[in-house]
């Protein structure tokens, strides 16, 4: 059961993260012509700013879960790394449900800000008048789907196996 | 609750969640939400959504991931290989040899990269087994690239910077100027210091290091030709205003695909692997800008954060004793915690501190990116180390953590020279800023 809940894990979170690297490369194109169209052709796009920090929000939120799911996350691991048995697994629990609690926390209030935008009708100040809800709709479910692989994990541990044999004890990448 | 009380369920708080093993994003936030729920009640956790919004829709933190993009392609489609030969050519004729060419190096490639890690990981890889089969001592070995590589973060590009400057609202543009001069130091220093600890024990360098002809040097110019168009294309762009260092980012990873793909080297796997890592960084770093925004808006809203600073203005320190303790602070947060997520943990409640105190934003920046640094070659915690070692095929961590000490005695000088001469870090970008 648990080795089915970690591939259905595996798999969400790699759809969303290649939706999150799909906002990567277009935030690059997207900059890149901006600046070509703008020196060269004294044109400006006008949403190049806007719609990257729209991406930024998409990359960041959908990106949480695979980020967590490949260790990319940084933490302390001096003392976990020491534990062994049951103060090992009472540690592990107890990170994942305080995790989970901030997750949910969050969660709810990126959805709540994002259905508010929805029936209000809030939209930017740029030129664009882009809905604002769309932006946000992408945080709250980037949010959820980090919810839901932090209750995977939180089952595998409950479960007697390890959420994270595969991941290093850091982040090699900053 | 009284200021008093906040700060200290603050610091017990994020003390036991991030020494548990929590992920420090994690942490951050949940010391922020307890602090409000107990102070105002549930209803202050509404804040919550437009905290992570305002954080995240950032046009200047745009550049983040795209200065990563930019050093991930360089780093894997190996744009920077013949770049690290043609420096071995033409500094190895110092004395110290290699290890002279690995700062120069590091420094240049800092040029291209805004992450000390990915600096020490690119010479690294390259460096390590030449150096070691051609019989350098291996701590001065690993401590040079762990070092150098910090050089990152300093020499602009650099996130920590982007972070800073996105924080306190400073110009990112002034900030990357600032780090020019004092980058320029901290790599002349650790030569220096190179140059005098092979004088005073030659065995660590091997002798056979042969003298190098002009006509090698000329033959090798070739291999620094990728390297030298990135850093006049990002750093000439934003230094003459032709664009903004986010424009300049996305052009920079965009010009290293360009270059990769004219070198036959940007394969699909390149591709993918560049962009994976760019996410898991960037995710990494925002969602710990968001917990210590989180953290940071309990600070402001519980009145704690003004306190605290009235409070040690009150006492009257003089301040470069102030500038002492906090020094001392960094240096041991450094010592167990990844240096952006000391600098957002801190920011919130120094800053105000150091600017009621008479020092100049753009100064200290440049101190806190040098206090990072130091916190990237400071056990048990130095994600610099970490690279190194696992770079080192299987050697010890005390030997990387030994070769580096001396380095970070050299970074405490640097920070020194500037606090003596703080014209080094504001100079430049109050005569050079053309907007």
């Amino acid at each position: 059961m648990t080795r089915t809940l970690t591939t259905v894990a595996d798999r969400v979170a790699a759809v969303a993260g290649v939706v999150s690297g799909a906002a990567v490369v277009a935030m690059t194109a997207l900059v890149t012509v901006e600046v070509l169209s703008r020196d060269l052709f004294n044109v400006s796009t006008l949403i190049a700013d806007e719609m990257s920090g729209y991406l930024l929000v998409a990359l960041t939120f959908l990106g949480l879960a695979p980020t967590l799911r490949n260790g990319g996350f940084i933490r302390i691991d001096t003392y976990r790394a020491r534990l062994r048995g049951r103060a090992r697994l009472a540690l592990e629990l107890a990170i994942h449900l305080l995790a989970v609690g901030y997750a949910v926390l969050l969660d709810w209030y990126l959805w709540r800000l994002a259905l508010d935008a929805w029936r209000l009708g809030t939209t930017s100040i740029q030129v664009s008048r882009t809905p604002l809800w769309i932006p946000q709709m992408c945080m709250a479910v980037g949010g959820l789907l980090l919810v839901f692989d932090l209750l995977a994990r939180l089952v595998v541990v409950l479960a007697g196996g390890s959420a994270d044999g595969d991941a290093p004890a850091t982040s090699p990448e900053l | 609750m009284s200021w008093e009380v906040v700060l200290l369920l603050v610091t017990g708080l994020l003390v036991v969640l991030l020494l548990s093993g929590l992920w420090i994003a994690f942490g951050l936030g949940i010391a922020g939400v307890v602090v409000l729920v107990l102070w105002g009640g549930p209803a202050t956790l509404s804040t919550l959504g437009p905290i992570a919004w305002n954080t995240v829709e950032s046009f200047v933190l745009t550049s983040v991931p795209l200065f990563i993009l930019m050093g991930e392609v360089i780093l894997r489609a190996g744009l920077s290989d013949g770049f690290y030969r043609s420096m071995g050519v033409w500094f190895r004729g110092l004395r110290g040899g290699l290890l002279q060419s690995n700062i120069v190096a590091c420094a240049i490639f800092a040029a291209v990269s805004g992450s000390s890690v990915a600096t020490a990981a690119a010479i690294g890889t390259v460096a390590i087994p030449e150096m070691i089969k051609r019989g350098y001592e291996r701590k001065i070995l690993f401590g040079s690239l762990a070092a150098g590589g910090t050089l990152g973060i300093l020499i602009p590009p650099s996130i920590p910077m982007i972070i800073y400057a996105a924080l306190v609202e400073q110009s990112v543009e002034r900030l990357f100027i600032a780090g020019v001069l004092p980058g320029i130091v901290m790599s002349l220093v650790f030569m220096a210091y190179i140059w005098v600890h092979v004088t005073l024990r030659p065995g660590l360098v091997p002798t056979e290091e042969a003298r190098v002809t002009w006509a090698e040097r000329l033959g090798a110019a070739a291999g620094v030709g990728p390297m030298a168009l990135l850093i006049l294309l990002v750093l000439g762009s934003i230094w003459l205003g032709y664009a903004t260092p986010t424009e300049a980012a996305a052009v920079g990873a965009s010009a290293a695909i360009g270059l990769s793909l004219l070198a036959r080297r940007f394969t699909w796997r390149v591709f993918v692997d560049s962009v994976a890592s760019t996410v898991r960084t960037t995710c990494m770093v925002l969602f710990i800008i968001v917990g210590a925004q989180v953290l940071s808006y309990a600070l402001v809203r519980t009145g704690a954060s003004r306190a605290l600073t009235a409070w040690v203005v009150g006492m009257g320190l003089s301040r470069w004793v102030l500038f002492a303790i906090i020094i001392l602070l960094y240096v041991f947060l450094g010592c167990i915690i990844d240096g952006v997520s000391m600098m957002v943990l801190t920011l919130p409640i120094l800053y105000p501190i150091v600017v009621a105190a008479g020092f100049d934003p753009i100064w200290f920046g440049i101190v806190l990116v040098i206090m990072i640094e130091l916190g990237g070659i400071t056990p048990p915690v130095g994600l610099n180390m970490f690279v190194i070692q696992g770079l080192s095929g299987g050697r010890p961590m005390s030997e990387v953590v030994w070769g580096s000490l001396p380095f970070g005695v050299m970074m405490l000088v640097v920070l020194v020279l500037i606090s003596f001469f703080p014209e080094l870090v504001t100079w430049l970008p109050t005569h050079l800023v053309r907007r």
